[in-house]
C-alpha cells in the first residue's frame, strides 16, 4: 500500500479555487492549521458547506476573501461572541448564504453516502427557510392515506472534506471516535484530506479497539502531520481552546484593519 | 440582571420531569439547568453539545435529531434574535443585523414536546409582535427572560410569575413595549376594544368548583390519582370529591382519602402533618 502521508502545503494544495469545501463544527475536528494554510495559498471562490455549523474558521476564510459562498445552519464564535467577518460579509452582499438547519445539513450528507437523490426529514413546516430554500421541496407522504406533508433535502457533494483528527496512519485510516460525523463527510465527499495530532506508526484497522472509531483509507486522499492543528481552538478534551486568542479575535474581527492584522500576525506565526 | 443561578434554577423547573434533556450550542445557563435538573432526578439524562462529559451520544452530530424525531428526547432550550407573540423564533436576521442560523431550530420545535425559550435580554427590540425572518414555527411550552416566567397556552403566551424584584404590572404594563406588542399580537381582536380588553389566565375560576362543570375531562386520567378532602371543608364539598372520584374511570388507581378535623386550608393547620403522611405514603406505593 502506498504511504498517503504529505506536507500541509501538499495537502492544501489539493483544493482548487471555486471547490465546494466540506469543514466540521467546533466540537469535531476543525482543520485550523491548514486554514492558515488555505490562506497562504491564496485559494479564490470557496463555497462552504458547513458540517453543520462552524465559528472562527468560517469567519477566517470569509474575512480573508476566500469565500464566494456559504451553506450553514449557523456561524458564530461560541462565548466568544458573534462572527464579525460573517456578518460584515452578509452586511455587504457580498457572498451567497444559504441558511439551513442542522439535521437537514446531516441528511444532505447522508443521502450523498447512501448515493441517493435526497432523503426526507420531520420538521421544519412553518419555518421561512423553506421560501429561503427553494431546493427543499415539501410532498404529501406517498405512503399515508392521510394528508402528510414531509420535507426532502437533496444530497450534499461536497468536492473536498477537510478535518483534524487525534490519530491517522500512513495509508489513510483516520480514528475520529464517536465523531462519526467526519465518517458521514468522507463517505459523502470526492475526496478527504485530513490533518492529525499524531501519526499512529502500524495500521490503525489491525487494532481491534481503534478499528471500529476509525475511517478507513478508502475515503481518504492525503493526510498530514499537524501537532496542535486547530488553535486556536480546543480539540476534544485533550486540548483546550485558547482564550485569549479567541478573545483578541472576537474584539479585532470587527474592524476590516484590525482583522487584518491578527490574520497577518497568525500567518506568519 | 438577575443571577444566573436564578435563572438556572428558573429553567431547571421548566425541564422537571424530563426522562432527556438536550442543551445546544453556547447556551452556558441552560447547560447549568439541565445538570441541576439531573441532579434533582439522577435518572435524568442530559447531553450538552460540546461536551465529552455530558454527551451519551456515539453515532456522530445527527444522533441527538435521531433521537428527537424517534420521540426519545422531552425537552430542548432554544434561544432567539427574536421571538414573537406566537412563540415564533427568529435565528436569521432582523434590520441591518445578522444572527448566526437556525441551528437546530427548525426541526426540533417541531419534534420535541417540551421546548424552552429562554432570552435573558427582555426587550422590546427582542419580544416582538412578529418575528421577520421564522426560524423555527411556533410551539414553544414556557418563555423565560431575564424579567419573567411566561407558559405558552393555545397560541399564547400567559405570564406565571414574575422574577424577585420585579412586578407583573411592570411587565405587562409600561416598562416592557415588547411584551405587550406581544400580547396584542396574540390576541387580534383586543385593540377594537375601548378601552383595549386582554383575556387573562383564569385557569383555575374556570375549573369545576366555581362553575359545576369541569374545566377537563377526569376520565382521561389514567395516572395513579389520590384526592384528599378535609372533614371540614365546606369549600369543596365530600360530594364534589365522591363525584370525582367516580368520574377518574380510568386511572390506573384511585384514592380517596378524609382527613379529619380539617378545613379547606389544611397545610395551614395542625392536619397538616396527616396530609403530608398520606401524600407520602401514596407516592411510595407507586415505587
Amino acid at each position: 500500500m502506498t504511504s498517503k502521508r504529505s506536507s500541509l502545503g501538499e495537502l492544501v494544495a489539493q483544493i482548487p479555487d471555486g471547490a465546494l469545501l466540506a469543514i466540521p463544527a467546533d466540537y469535531s475536528g476543525v482543520a485550523m492549521a491548514a486554514t492558515f494554510e488555505l490562506i497562504r495559498q491564496g485559494k479564490r471562490g470557496l463555497r462552504l458547506v458547513t458540517a453543520p455549523t462552524s465559528g472562527l474558521q468560517a469567519d477566517l476564510l470569509i474575512g480573508a476573501g476566500l469565500v464566494a459562498e456559504v451553506e450553514t445552519a449557523g456561524i458564530a464564535l461560541g462565548e466568544y461572541g458573534a462572527a464579525e467577518r460573517f456578518r460584515a460579509a452578509w452586511a455587504a452582499g457580498s457572498m451567497v448564504i444559504k441558511d439551513a438547519t442542522c439535521p437537514a445539513l446531516h441528511a444532505g450528507f447522508q443521502a450523498a453516502e447512501k448515493g441517493v437523490p435526497f432523503l426526507p426529514l420531520r420538521g421544519i413546516l412553518g419555518s421561512d427557510l423553506l421560501s429561503a430554500r427553494p431546493d427543499w421541496k415539501v410532498i404529501q407522504n406517498p405512503l399515508a392515506e392521510s394528508p402528510d406533508p414531509i420535507v426532502l433535502v437533496p444530497a450534499i457533494r461536497p468536492d473536498v472534506a477537510l478535518f483534524h483528527v487525534a490519530l491517522a496512519d500512513q495509508h489513510g485510516n483516520a480514528w475520529v471516535g464517536v465523531r462519526r460525523e467526519l465518517a458521514t463527510l468522507a463517505h459523502a465527499s470526492a475526496r478527504t484530506l485530513v490533518t492529525a495530532e499524531e501519526i499512529h506508526p502500524g495500521n490503525l484497522l489491525e487494532d481491534p479497539l481503534l478499528a471500529p472509531g476509525t475511517l478507513p483509507h478508502l475515503y481518504v486522499d492525503k493526510v498530514a502531520l499537524a501537532p496542535r492543528g486547530t488553535w486556536p481552538l480546543g480539540f476534544l478534551d485533550q486540548i483546550p481552546a485558547d482564550d485569549s486568542a479567541l478573545s483578541r479575535y472576537a474584539e479585532a474581527a470587527k474592524s476590516p484593519l484590525r482583522f487584518a492584522a491578527i490574520l497577518g500576525e497568525w500567518l506568519h506565526a | 440582571m438577575p443571577d444566573p443561578r436564578f435563572l438556572a434554577a428558573t429553567l431547571a423547573d421548566a425541564v422537571a420531569g424530563s426522562r432527556t434533556i438536550a442543551v445546544g450550542t453556547n447556551s452556558p445557563i441552560p447547560a447549568a439547568a439541565a445538570l441541576l435538573a439531573q441532579r434533582r432526578q439522577p435518572a435524568t439524562v442530559v447531553s450538552i453539545l460540546g461536551s465529552t462529559r455530558h454527551n451519551p451520544f456515539t453515532d456522530g452530530g445527527r444522533e441527538l435529531f435521531d433521537f428527537a424525531a424517534q420521540g426519545r428526547l422531552d425537552s430542548f432550550f432554544l434561544g432567539g434574535g427574536q421571538i414573537d407573540g406566537a412563540g415564533n423564533v427568529n435565528l436569521v436576521q432582523a434590520g441591518s443585523t445578522r444572527f448566526p442560523g437556525s441551528y437546530g431550530s427548525a426541526y426540533l420545535m417541531a419534534l420535541v414536546p417540551n421546548i424552552v425559550l429562554f432570552r435573558e435580554e427582555h426587550s422590546p427590540r427582542v419580544l416582538v409582535p412578529r418575528v421577520e425572518f421564522i426560524s423555527a414555527a411556533g410551539q414553544p411550552r414556557r418563555l423565560v427572560t431575564g424579567r419573567a416566567v411566561f407558559h405558552f397556552v393555545e397560541g399564547r403566551f400567559v405570564l406565571v410569575s414574575a422574577h424577585p424584584g420585579e412586578s407583573a404590572d411592570g411587565i405587562v404594563g409600561g416598562g416592557s413595549a415588547g411584551c405587550v406588542l406581544a400580547v396584542r399580537a396574540s390576541q387580534p381582536d383586543a385593540a377594537g376594544k375601548q378601552p383595549e380588553l386582554f383575556r387573562s389566565p383564569t385557569g383555575v375560576m374556570a375549573d369545576s368548583s366555581w362553575r359545576g362543570q369541569a374545566a377537563y375531562d377526569p376520565g382521561r386520567i389514567t395516572a395513579p390519582t389520590l384526592i384528599i378532602r378535609g372533614e371540614w371543608d365546606e369549600l369543596t364539598p365530600r360530594a364534589m370529591s365522591q363525584s370525582l372520584f367516580g368520574q377518574l374511570r380510568n386511572a390506573k388507581l384511585r384514592t380517596l382519602t378524609e382527613i379529619p378535623r380539617a378545613s379547606h386550608f389544611i397545610i395551614a393547620e395542625t392536619g397538616r402533618d396527616a396530609l403530608f403522611a398520606e401524600v407520602q405514603a401514596f407516592l411510595a406505593r407507586q415505587r
